[in-house]
């Protein structure tokens, strides 16, 4: 019977029934199968409230919000390209470190592509580079920059999986370089190849580029030294952030209107937030019940037969996350699936560190991987491509991210290097 | 008949603009108050200790409240695998059951969280001080007995049959140009990029609530420098 139930439940999660309430009646059938009544959902879902980290959830977004509604990305892609417009590929690398600026902000929900695709594909394209690599570059790169701080990905994940928000932010800077460089060198060497021209580096457009910029830019930095130098928390962070964004976009740059603008940009980051956190309070029933049936316990007796050590683990939970990361929304993903991997990858002696920055990074995958992965159809729809043709164009990227993949899933250092460094010990 | 879909859809516009007006009001008072938080433990060295627990209470508030705007424009987070098929009368289907559904789970939650609050209320449990905790913990029966109703508002309106997926609710209709107007040089481009006619991407064409995509590429620009 309860089999019955749960396969229908699932039948309709494939058929685009809110995610929410999917997760919710599985935990209210899993619950009264064993005589529960429905009210341990809500108990369940309460304890979210108790979660100090919560807090930084609505504050990061709205920030992320603040920036894409204002003329930030503008004034970012200017200042890129004075920076590195000089390089061979340097138009292809500006899209990459604006995308990725941009997206450890708004915490790739598509956001990235919108409002950037928009500003960068017509000029790659007038500056000659073949349409096909234009539009994968923008697919790939609107989740590029997931790996930063202070993404929403990686504060959602180590609130689930319970570790240190400010550890989980330094594993992520440098795998999240890897990325970039090997996507840059990437567009250099496509670059080279259709002999695109280059533009002469100037000091002066370069020093008014970064003085227009100058609100925004210092952002990471002023995150990054707070939280490293111990002057404030992420959840600090986070206000710190928010209040000076509305303080620079709408007193300072006046890009973003008091009245006009402000209340909706406001409300409109709340939608993704209940979004978010419906589906995380009802998942917490759920994980909870199959963490108190043992489940991941019997995941891995049951994957012990297959598979033996940890390279091969990591080599299938790869496969698992890709498959994932194109089916599910970051979000989601996260929120289902890492309380359940999480057991077993300890048990497999992964560190849940690195074990987060493995994660993230096949979810970034993931949502530019056909046939359904989500940015594939953002692009699509922003840039007026057939799909299948979406579908090729992502795909020398996605290879490319793939050996960043496996460098950063058997490279345990290059995730723990800066975590050691700035917090000793390593565990 | 006519009226009485008309007061359905004055009722429509009632939640979900006392909803907005809430959600807006508390996430502002949020970055205030997180900020003035900072701003006491760092400089002046003290805090308001009942303060965190108040924020996390205006979370859990904004997830209830923007849980229900998400639910009005159709833009709960799915896995929406089959409806990604270009196949506009298959996905309504899928959009009425997935809706039937939604509204008997939902239902579910409105009574176990009245009895999760009716419980804490009779327990006498408090937030801080003597604030007691159902204050903050009623949202609960109500976001979720509001989203149920929601749900019902949207057939009866017929919302649900927007043949669209909720992939195309992050697509502006701001067109993409690469010709005429851009030939000059990328400096000049990038100041005074065209100022997008910040438009809808909901099919909502009832109520005037929604009047600009909320994930929107269309900042209108005329480069205040």
């Amino acid at each position: 019977m309860i089999t019955v139930v749960i396969i229908f439940i699932l039948l309709l999660a494939i058929a685009g029934a809110p995610l929410f309430a999917v997760l919710a009646a599985l935990a209210i059938a899993a619950f009264l199968s064993q005589g529960i009544e429905p009210v341990a959902v809500i108990i369940e879902l309460y304890r979210m409230a108790a979660q100090p980290t919560l807090v930084a959830i609505p504050l990061f977004t709205y920030a992320g919000y603040l920036l894409a509604e204002s003329g930030a990305p503008k004034r970012l892609v200017r200042v890129s390209h004075a920076l590195f417009g000089w390089m061979p590929g340097g138009l292809a690398i500006v899209a990459l470190a604006t995308c990725s600026f941009f997206t450890a902000f708004t915490g790739a929900s598509g956001v990235t592509i919108v409002a950037l695709g928009g500003l960068l594909f017509p000029v790659l394209m007038r500056e000659g580079y073949p349409e096909k690599f234009s539009v994968g570059l923008l697919t790939s790169s609107g989740s590029l920059g997931l790996l930063f701080p202070p993404s929403l990905p990686i504060i959602l994940y180590a609130l689930i999986a319970s570790i240190s928000v400010d550890e989980l932010f330094a594993a992520g800077v440098l795998p999240g370089l890897l990325l970039v460089i090997i996507l840059s060198l990437y567009s250099i060497r496509i670059a080279k190849k259709e002999s695109l021209p280059t533009q002469k580096f100037s000091w002066k457009e370069a020093l008014a580029a970064l003085k227009e910029a100058g609100w925004e830019l210092p952002l990471p930095l002023i995150i990054l030294v707070g939280i490293y130098g111990g002057f404030f928390t992420a959840v600090e962070a986070a206000a710190i952030t928010a209040a000076y964004l509305i303080f620079v976009e709408v007193v300072i740059r006046r890009d973003i209107h008091p009245i006009r603008d402000l209340p909706r940009i406001t409300r409109d980051s709340t939608i993704l937030v209940g979004g978010i956190l419906l589906i995380l309070g009802s998942a917490l029933g759920l994980t909870n019940y199959l963490i108190d049936a043992q489940a991941p316990e019997a995941i891995f007796e049951f994957m012990r037969g297959a598979i033996s050590s940890k390279w091969t683990f990591l080599i299938a939970l790869n496969i698992f996350l890709l498959i994932v990361g194109s089916l599910m929304d970051i979000f989601s993903a996260i929120i289902v699936v890492v309380p359940l991997i999480l057991p077993i990858a300890q048990e497999f002696g992964v560190n849940p560190i690195h074990l987060g920055i493995i994660f993230l990074t096949n979810l970034e995958i993931g949502y530019s991987t056909p046939p359904v992965g989500l940015n594939l159809f953002i692009s699509s729809f922003r840039f007026k491509k057939p799909i299948v043709m979406l579908y090729k164009a992502a795909l020398p990227f996605i290879g490319m991210m793939l050996i960043a993949l496996m460098i950063i899933t058997y490279w345990e250092d290059l995730s723990m290097f800066l975590v050691r460094l700035i917090f000793g010990g390593g565990e | 008949m006519k009226y009485i879909i008309k007061i359905i859809s004055i009722i429509d516009l009632v939640i979900s603009k006392t909803a907005a007006a809430l959600v807006t009001i508390i996430l502002l008072s949020m970055v205030s108050f997180a900020f003035l938080q900072v701003i006491l433990r760092n400089i002046f060295e003290s805090g308001i200790p009942w303060m965190d627990v108040v924020l996390r209470h205006m979370v859990l508030w904004i997830g209830m409240l923007g849980g229900l705007l998400a639910t009005r424009q159709g833009r709960q987070i799915s896995i929406d695998l089959l409806t990604r098929i270009p196949h506009p009368r298959f996905r309504v289907i899928l959009k009425y059951i997935g809706s039937v559904f939604t509204i008997v789970i939902t239902f579910i939650l409105a009574r176990a969280s009245y009895v999760f609050v009716a419980g804490e209320h009779d327990y006498g449990s408090t937030l801080f001080g003597d604030v007691p905790s159902w204050y903050a913990q009623v949202i609960l029966p109500v976001g979720f007995g509001l989203i149920c109703l929601q749900v019902l508002l949207n057939i009866i309106l017929g919302r649900v049959k927007s043949t669209e997926s909720h992939v195309m609710a992050i697509q502006p209709d701001e067109e993409i140009e690469i010709n005429e107007d851009q030939e000059n040089n990328i400096d000049e481009i990038i100041p005074g990029e065209a100022d997008s006619s910040g438009s809808h991407v909901e099919e909502d064409k009832k109520s005037e609530i929604e009047s600009e995509p909320s994930i929107s590429a269309s900042p209108t620009d005329e480069d205040k420098e």
